[in-house]
Parts: structure tokens; C-alpha cells; sequence
């Protein structure tokens, strides 16, 4: 029986695993040839002599300011392309994918005549080119090479001193630091210092300051999970995925902060989707394998959550007979429900890997995450149905406009509950992102399971491994040591 | 010790000499288990070279000096598993041509020409299987410290290591290969 390690049961292990000990410790070599050290460490201090360029400290950031650079120019370069090529004339509801209800009473969506960056001649060439040369610099490293020695010398970097810090925070490069202070500022900037209008706080809130706050926490996250393995990876594209979801809104708010989002945007905030389903996958090939639900548990929790992602089909005034609603609406429960999905399956790896003994902290905030992004939606749930069947018209978005208060009362009733209720679905839903990004950001490391057995080890005192072969320390003794 | 080395080493020289001693001291380790991995010597030399002066450019995106033992293996790793990348694109795979005979031989002979079989199928292996590989049978680390060394989860090492042994016995077996129950 094979076990965990790859050794087999019996202690020797078998023959391959047995021949293979033995010939690669054959390949071992008598000793460190002195020219290497002489070598090495004079090669070492020649290179250390050379000198010190200006900016070096910059060197590193290079290729990460590149590669968001990329991010955001592709974000504004897709932007600019589908404003161009889609026309703008057809917009649907407002933010988070809600479509309006034909005759439904609502208030009549501007036109999106004025949207549009095509107007600024610096805007359609400066985004491309930005994006062609960023693209370039990230795509051949000999490109990036080049340019860094252009802009900072020929010589190697003085590596600098470790940021006096706490070692949780050094964990957070200093790029990121720089563009926390940044996106922190241009948020208050937003916040304070422009007239938004009529605009409803909680869509200021929640569409344009909580991404641009919560972009330096994923850059964060793609620097502190390298492309080193399959989990990783699909952390790092679920990442990239919502930092451009989110620079794409945070772009589209600032180009004009009145319009209403067009339906192509309904398309590509369905993308999100594909950043949390890919997020979680991610997150549980990090956990280590956790044990799978019981069958009830899992289809009654798929189930409430397709009840829930249904709620669409509660709106008032839901016209059946339109086709292209009606496929609208599949669309919108399809990508509804993909996301509870999978935030109700990092929940349960959350709960699963966090209960195991010994188990990392982050564990519980991922847990956290995907518990209170199932909350957010519940009291918005609870009131479309309540509406649907009391056949009360009630704007579960808007809360602040004429219509709201020229209702009726029990009109003006809901509309003040359906303001809490987005507040609650606002400020939930900003704590688990807060939490996800908090349990990345910390390190996520596989839990360890206690059913699955260890493979025997040598007993105290003896510094054999089985095989009559010495054992070598492993690397956390080393440390110790 | 080391962290207050490093902290203290705020000066170029200062850090200096502290890498210096840092990396003397996983010199002869890092040159052995690249000697093992490479298999070959002159390349493990190179690596090492290579790896001290990387480990010194990028000596200061180190986050905690305490672990620069890990951090450093973990350079001299990767360069390890770049030669075996482009080296994988002049293979060739010969572990069919040991004799299939010479496996089930009673002499003396017989382990050397079951290791010269493992030595024509191991290459055979994909560089990051080899590296998980090598770390548990040459090294015997715990599947956590390999994990821990390499950066990857727990998982991804236990099944890289699935994958090897597998690979390598299916490169056996194609060659002839038996285990000693089935003689």
C-alpha cells in the first residue's frame, strides 16, 4: 500500500523506491571543489563593488507597475473598444445587474449620449499605446531588461534594508503600500471633493470607492501567491479578473458619474462569476483537501441557492413573454447563482479547514467571507418576494428619488426597508470582501488533516530513516538550528 | 541571530558580509543537492555561482532574514529546475535500452544495472516532479518541508510525487522492470 510520502509500507519500501534512495545518493559529490568558493565569492564581491545606481529601489517595482500597468490600460483599452463599437444606445436598469421592470413605475434612465471617452482625441491614442507598451514590457522580459537599465543604469541593485516593520506587515511589499496611500487618497478625493448629485450613497459607496480601496489588496495577493503551482494560479487570474472588473467600474463611474451602466456591462460583470468560482477553486486546492459535505447538506444548500439567485424572476411586472427578458433573466440567475455557489463552497472549506487542530487563522476569515457574502443578499431576497406577491412596486435599488417619495405609505415603508436592506447588502458584502482579501493576504497554508496518518518515522534516538540511511534534517530543523 | 545581523548591516558592506556569511554556510549543501538533481557537477557549479549572485540582487526583497535558508534553496531550486527545462529539449529516452535480461540477474551485477535503468528513465520525468523527487529520496524531507522549500501546497507535493513514482515505474516497466514478488 502506498502511502502519502510515496514510501511503501514495511519500512525498507520496495525496490524502485529503495534503488532509487541509494542511486541518487550515489550522485552526491565528495566535496565542494574549493575553486567554487574562491570563484563564487570573489565573482560576489566584484559585483557587489559595482556602482550603486540612483534609483535602484525602483528596479523591483518595475515589473510589477508593468504588469498592473497592463491591467489597467487592457481594462481602459476594452473599455474604450466596446463604447466605440457598441454604440451606447441601449442601457437596462442600474448597477448589479438588475434590469427594469417594463411599466414598473421606474424613473426614466438618462441617455447615454454624453458618455463617451471617444470624445478626448488623448484618450483613444494614449490608451492603446499605453497598453501596447506595457503589454510588451511584461510579455519579453528582454524588453523590461532594457528598459530598466535605460532608466536606471546599467548596474545591479544594492538590495535595501528590510522595512522596520512588524513581519505580518513586511509581508506587503512596498508597491503595495504606495498604492494603498494612493488609492486611499483618490477614494477621499472622489468622496469629498465632487459633486455627485443625485447619486445614492450606497452606489458611491459600494461601485466606486470599496474597488478602489480593495485594489491594492489584490495586487497584494498576486504578489504574495507567485504562479508556482495550480492553486495559485487560479488565485492569481481570479485576482486579475476583479482588478479589472474593478478599475473597469471605477473607470466607467469617473468618465461620467451619472450615466447608467449599459447592458454590455451586465455581460462583463458577469465575469465576476468567473473570478469567484475561480477564487475558490483556488482557495480549496490551498486547504489541503477537505472532506466533502453530506449529500443532503450539499443539495439543500444548492437548492436555497438557486431559490435565492431566483430571485430575478420576482421582479414586479416580470414580462414572461418577452423572449430576450426572459433570456436576460436566465443569464442573470445563472451568474447569481455560479457565485453563491461557489462562495457557499468556500464557506465550507473555510469551516472544514479551520476546525482541523493547528489549522492557520485565515482559515476562519475565509469561512467568514463566505458566510456573510450569503447574508448581503438575504434581506434584498426577503423583500423582492414580499413585493412580488403583494404586488407593491417598490424600487429595491433607488431609494432616493421623487418616486420613492411620492409613493404611497406603505410604498414609502418598503422603500425605507429596501434601504436598509442595501445598506446591509453594501456593507456585508464590502466585510467579506475585506475578510477574503484579509485571509489571502495573510498567507493561506494548508491545514493539516488529522484522519490522514503520517507515514511512520524513525523512533527517538535513532537517526536512521527506515532503511538503515541516515536521516537528513528536515528544512524547519534547519531553521532551528 | 542572522535577523540581527541583518538588521544591524543597514550599511551596503554591513549587509554585505552578512550575506556573504549567510550564503558561505549553504554553499556546500546547495552544491550537493544541485550535484543530485542536475546530476551532473559542473552544472551544479554554475547553479550554485548563479544562485549567490541572484540570492545577493535580490537579497532585499528577503522579507525575514531568519529564513533565508529556505529562501536561498529555494533559489538554487529554481535555477535547478530552469537547466532541467532546457535540457528536457535534447532528451533522449533510452531507458529501454538497458537490456531487459540484465534486470532479474542473480549476480552481483544486478543492482548496477537496475540503477543504470533508473538513471536512463529518471530523466524521463518532468523537471518539477524530478525536483519533489529528489527531495524526498535523497533528501528524506517530510512532505511539509518540501512543500514549505518549494512553495507549493501540501497537496500539489503529494500528488507531483504520486505522479513521479508512477511515471517511473511505468518508464520501468516498459523496459522491463519487476518487482521482487513478481520474479
Amino acid at each position: 500500500m502506498n502511502l502519502q510520502d510515496g514510501r511503501k509500507a514495511g519500512g525498507s519500501g520496495a525496490p524502485m523506491e529503495s534503488e532509487l534512495s541509494n542511486w541518487l545518493r550515489g550522485l552526491e559529490p565528495g566535496g565542494t571543489p574549493i575553486s567554487l568558493r574562491l570563484q563564487t565569492l570573489a565573482d560576489l564581491r566584484r559585483d557587489a563593488a559595482r556602482p550603486r545606481p540612483r534609483f535602484g529601489w525602483a528596479m523591483s517595482a518595475v515589473s510589477s507597475a508593468a504588469s498592473l500597468g497592463t491591467v489597467v490600460a487592457a481594462a481602459g483599452f476594452m473599455l474604450l473598444a466596446l463604447v466605440l463599437v457598441a454604440g451606447l444606445g441601449h442601457t437596462t436598469g442600474s448597477a448589479g445587474g438588475v434590469v427594469s421592470a417594463p411599466g414598473a413605475g421606474q424613473p426614466a434612465t438618462p441617455p447615454m449620449d454624453t458618455y463617451g471617452p471617444g470624445m478626448n482625441p488623448l484618450f483613444i491614442i494614449g490608451l492603446p499605446l499605453a497598453t501596447l507598451i506595457a503589454a510588451a514590457s511584461v510579455l519579453w522580459p528582454a524588453l523590461r531588461r532594457s528598459l530598466a537599465r535605460l532608466a536606471f543604469g546599467t548596474s545591479p541593485t544594492t538590495p535595501a534594508a528590510p522595512l522596520p516593520l512588524p513581519r505580518n506587515l513586511r509581508s506587503i511589499s512596498r508597491l503595495a503600500w504606495v498604492l494603498g496611500a494612493v488609492a486611499v487618497a483618490l477614494a477621499l478625493w472622489l468622496e469629498f471633493g465632487n459633486d455627485f448629485g443625485a447619486e445614492p450613497a450606497a452606489y458611491r459607496f459600494n461601485n466606486l470607492i470599496a474597488p478602489i480601496i480593495l485594489v491594492p489588496f489584490w495586487v497584494a495577493v498576486a504578489v504574495r501567491y507567485p504562479m508556482t503551482d495550480r492553486s495559485a494560479r487560479l488565485i492569481l487570474a481570479s485576482t486579475i479578473i476583479s482588478i479589472t472588473i474593478d478599475l473597469l467600474l471605477v473607470s466607467i463611474t469617473l468618465l461620467n458619474p451619472a450615466a447608467i451602466y449599459p447592458y454590455w456591462l451586465d455581460l462583463i460583470t458577469a465575469l465576476n462569476a468567473a473570478c469567484v468560482v475561480l477564487l475558490a477553486a483556488g482557495v480549496a486546492g490551498r486547504s489541503g483537501g477537505v472532506r466533502r459535505p453530506r449529500l443532503a447538506l450539499a443539495v439543500v444548500a444548492v437548492g436555497a441557492s438557486f431559490v435565492m439567485a431566483a430571485t430575478f424572476f420576482f421582479w414586479v411586472g416580470f414580462d414572461w413573454r418577452d423572449p430576450s427578458t426572459v433570456s436576460y433573466a436566465i443569464f442573470q440567475v445563472a451568474d447569481a447563482w455560479f457565485i453563491k455557489i461557489a462562495w457557499l463552497a468556500m464557506a465550507w472549506v473555510g469551516w472544514t479547514a479551520a476546525r482541523r487542530p493547528g489549522a492557520h487563522w485565515g482559515w476562519w476569515l475565509v469561512c467568514a467571507a463566505g458566510v456573510l457574502t450569503l447574508l448581503a443578499g438575504l434581506p434584498q431576497y426577503l423583500l423582492q418576494v414580499y413585493s412580488y406577491f403583494a404586488a407593491t412596486p417598490i424600487d429595491l435599488f433607488v431609494v432616493d428619488t421623487p418616486v420613492a417619495a411620492q409613493a404611497s405609505d406603505q410604498s414609502r415603508v418598503l422603500s425605507w426597508a429596501s434601504w436598509g436592506a442595501t445598506w446591509w447588502s453594501v456593507v456585508l458584502g464590502l466585510l467579506a470582501m475585506a475578510s477574503s482579501a484579509a485571509a489571502l493576504l495573510s498567507g493561506l497554508r494548508p491545514a493539516p488533516d488529522p484522519a490522514r496518518t503520517d507515514p511512520p518515522t524513525a523512533p527517538d534516538g535513532d537517526e536512521t530513516a527506515g532503511d538503515g540511511v541516515e536521516r537528513q534534517p528536515s528544512i524547519v530543523e534547519i531553521e532551528a538550528s | 541571530m542572522v535577523e540581527a545581523v541583518v538588521a544591524d548591516g543597514s550599511q551596503a558592506d554591513r549587509m554585505l558580509d552578512a550575506f556573504e556569511s549567510l550564503s558561505d554556510r549553504r554553499l556546500d549543501d546547495s552544491y550537493r543537492l544541485a550535484a543530485v538533481i542536475l546530476r551532473d557537477q559542473a552544472e551544479a557549479q554554475d547553479v550554485v555561482h548563479d544562485a549567490v549572485l541572484l540570492g545577493w540582487r535580490k537579497f532585499g526583497s528577503l522579507r525575514d532574514p531568519a529564513r533565508f535558508d529556505a529562501w536561498f534553496g529555494r533559489i538554487v531550486l529554481n535555477l535547478c529546475r530552469d537547466r532541467l527545462r532546457a535540457r528536457r529539449r535534447g532528451l533522449v529516452r533510452d531507458a529501454a535500452l538497458v537490456a531487459q535480461s540484465e534486470f532479474n540477474r542473480a549476480d552481483d551485477f544486478a543492482p548496477v544495472a537496475r540503477r543504470d535503468a533508473i538513471a536512463a528513465a529518471f530523466p524521463c520525468l518532468d523537471p518539477d516532479l524530478q525536483l519533489v523527487v529528489a527531495l524526498r529520496f535523497y533528501r528524506d524531507l517530510q512532505l511539509e518541508a518540501i512543500a514549505e522549500l518549494l512553495g507549493i501546497p501540501l497537496g500539489t507535493v503529494k500528488s507531483r510525487l504520486h505522479t513521479g513514482l508512477r511515471r517511473l515505474r511505468t518508464e520501468l516497466e516498459r523496459a522491463g522492470w519487476r518487482e521482487e514478488g513478481e520474479l
